[in-house]
């Protein structure tokens, strides 16, 4: 090695400079070596395709007709009018407000579990966890079958504690209903929140193990009870882990497109369809992609707001470390 | 005290069976069902287990519909899937817990709002884009969408990894030897982080073994539908028939993969969710 560098001018010595320069290249911008392949994707298929939908929201494209005309507002102040629309945003809400408020409470209760040092913790954590990892098509046809007018055990069960007389179809009742709050509606928030619960588990879990132990021994020598050192000390400790939580899952669930197209597929006469499913169909089914993308920018400023909230508390931390 | 004590705990193990009951009844029920003898099926109010195990059902199924093709694409575009977005969020996720650089903020909101994004928002222009590209009915244009969907959140889970368990001292240490950046990366940093990788390579796995939407759209042509897709499609065809015990069969099979590696894999994937989600 010596010898070649002694004898200056040599292609042998032309390559080992390169390979310098190019690892000392490589020193310099390594952060932005790294860091850019991440950004370019996410630009091309995240967040330039989003742009291209906002653009479109403007102009009306059909099938059929090659050329697309501005319309301004027009596409919007259409859906707008929409009764059928206007009902489905009062779904998307209370499909995602309620499946968070029941998903919370149980997952609190669930982490609460948890969180004591008694036998089995650690398997009764990993069956918990199981529905989540459950792929949606399969959620679907399974609690489809749960739910069926012909096969359903909870039907079967309920028959036989003589709740009910003969089967009921719990995603096919069209009869009662107090606007968004149906027997199909509240079936399939059951069931996402089947689906979501234990991804909240799994971080309110987390919070809770890093409250020192020495709160509760003090709390326990005050006097305090079991429920009274749940609303004193853990739940207070883990607030900030409980608020992005509820902010992360809000945006994820109102943004949900598999419970309900999975389930139902909106069905029947719109009674669970929401948002995301509307804007599938309206593009996919009916190609309206005019009508589709204005949906779609519709649900994202509808979501921004807790999403800016989200971005801010998380920021406060990352850029910490 | 002691018999307070006994009483807590047998309410304490009834409400974890409560919730484990209402967890797993599902699969209990997918499993009987597609065991289940044709004639027990149709019984009103229905059968709770089985009068005999009745396993041609899983046979059955794989003779109706392309189930292996099915299953190799599954395996092939998540496989994919897992190797890209695990090494794009482990070069993004060290980037950023390491260094400190001028786009370092701006890429970490990037990030963070790309998560927030409704999927249906930008699935219009991304289908027409695979159409011009003439990727769609591809492997290429769903691994595409499946890995880059999932990138955000890997690449928070990893850069959180990093930045609270990877000692920057051994780093250090190396540097003072002569070591480069990027042989420190290699050589030291990727494998004493091989917990956090694995738990970001199921989560990705799980991400794209599970999609439905995206495959409806981009993969229109049954020689390359996933799991996902084709279990869908066969469900559609026969409804909640008689034929219930088929397509709980087809269930079954859909999900005993991810089982299997969340079962192995589940204690790395459960520390990883909240470095993704929340820490900071």
């Amino acid at each position: 090695m010596n010898k070649t560098s002694v004898n200056k001018g040599t292609p042998l010595r032309a390559d080992t400079q390169f390979k310098k320069s190019l690892s000392s290249f490589l020193d310099r911008y390594i952060s932005y070596i790294l860091i850019l392949p991440v950004l370019l994707c996410i630009t091309a298929v995240i967040l330039y395709p989003s742009i291209r939908t906002i653009a479109m929201s403007f102009y009306r494209v059909e099938l059929l007709n090659p050329e697309r005309s501005f319309v301004g507002l027009e596409n919007f102040s259409e859906i707008l009018k929409n009764p059928d629309l206007l009902r489905i945003i009062g779904n998307t809400l209370f499909f995602s407000l309620a499946s968070l408020v029941i998903s919370t409470i149980l997952a609190l209760y669930s982490a609460q579990l948890l969180n004591k040092p008694y036998w089995g913790r650690g398997l009764y954590r990993t069956l918990f966890l199981v529905p989540w990892i459950t792929p949606p098509v399969v959620m679907g046809a399974v609690w489809k079958v749960l739910y069926s007018e012909s096969f359903s055990p909870i039907s079967g069960l309920l028959m036989t504690l003589g709740i009910i007389e003969k089967p009921i179809s719990f995603l096919g009742n069209t009869e009662w209903g107090f606007g968004p709050v149906t027997l199909p509606m509240i079936s399939l928030v059951i069931v996402n929140v089947w689906h979501m619960f234990p991804f909240m588990v799994v971080m309110f879990l987390a919070a809770m193990q890093s409250v020192p132990k020495d709160y509760y021994e003090a709390a326990t020598v005050d006097g305090l009870g079991k429920t009274g050192q749940f609303y004193k000390i853990t739940l207070p400790l883990i607030m900030p882990v409980v608020e992005i939580t509820l902010l992360l899952e809000f945006i994820w669930q109102f943004n949900n497109f598999n419970s309900s197209y999975l389930l139902t597929q909106g069905g029947p006469v719109d009674m669970t369809n929401v948002l995301a499913v509307k804007v599938y169909q309206e593009a996919f089914i009916n190609y309206k992609y005019s009508i589709a993308s204005s949906i779609s920018v519709l649900m994202f400023f509808i979501a921004l707001i807790p999403s800016i909230f989200y971005i801010k508390m998380r920021v406060q931390n990352e850029f910490k470390n | 005290m002691k018999t307070k004590n006994k009483w807590e705990l047998a309410f304490h193990y009834f409400m974890l069976n409560c919730i484990a009951v209402f967890a797993l009844f599902p699969y209990y029920w997918m499993f009987v069902t597609s065991v289940k003898p044709a004639e027990q099926i149709l019984s009103i109010p229905p059968a709770w287990w089985p009068s005999r195990l009745e396993l041609k059902n899983y046979l059955t199924v794989f003779n109706i519909m392309p189930l292996l093709g099915y299953l190799k694409n599954s395996m092939i575009y998540s496989v994919l899937t897992t190797v890209i977005c695990v090494m794009l969020a482990c070069f993004a996720g060290y980037s950023l817990s390491r260094f400190r650089y001028k786009i370092r903020n701006t890429s970490i909101v990037l990030i963070l709002s790309s998560q927030l994004i409704p999927g249906v928002m930008t699935i219009i222009p991304f289908y027409f884009m695979m159409l011009d590209l003439k990727l769609n009915n591809s492997a290429v244009g769903i691994v595409m969408a499946y890995s880059i969907w999932a990138v955000p959140f890997c690449t928070l889970m990893l850069k959180n990894y990093f930045s609270s368990t990877l000692p920057v001292e051994i780093e250090e240490s190396a540097m003072i030897d002569g070591c480069s950046k990027i042989k420190i990366l290699f050589k030291i940093a990727l494998p004493i982080s091989i917990p956090g990788i694995i738990a970001t390579a199921i989560f990705a796995f799980i991400l794209a073994w599970n999609e439905y939407m995206w495959a409806s759209i981009i993969l229109s042509d049954s020689k390359f539908k996933p799991l996902s897709v084709g279990i869908h499609d066969f469900i559609g065809q026969f409804g909640v028939t008689p034929s219930v015990s088929l397509f709980m069969a087809a269930s079954v099979i859909t999900t005993l993969p991810i089982l299997i590696i969340f079962g192995f894999l589940q204690k790395h994937l459960i520390s990883g969710l909240a470095d993704g989600a929340i820490k900071g």
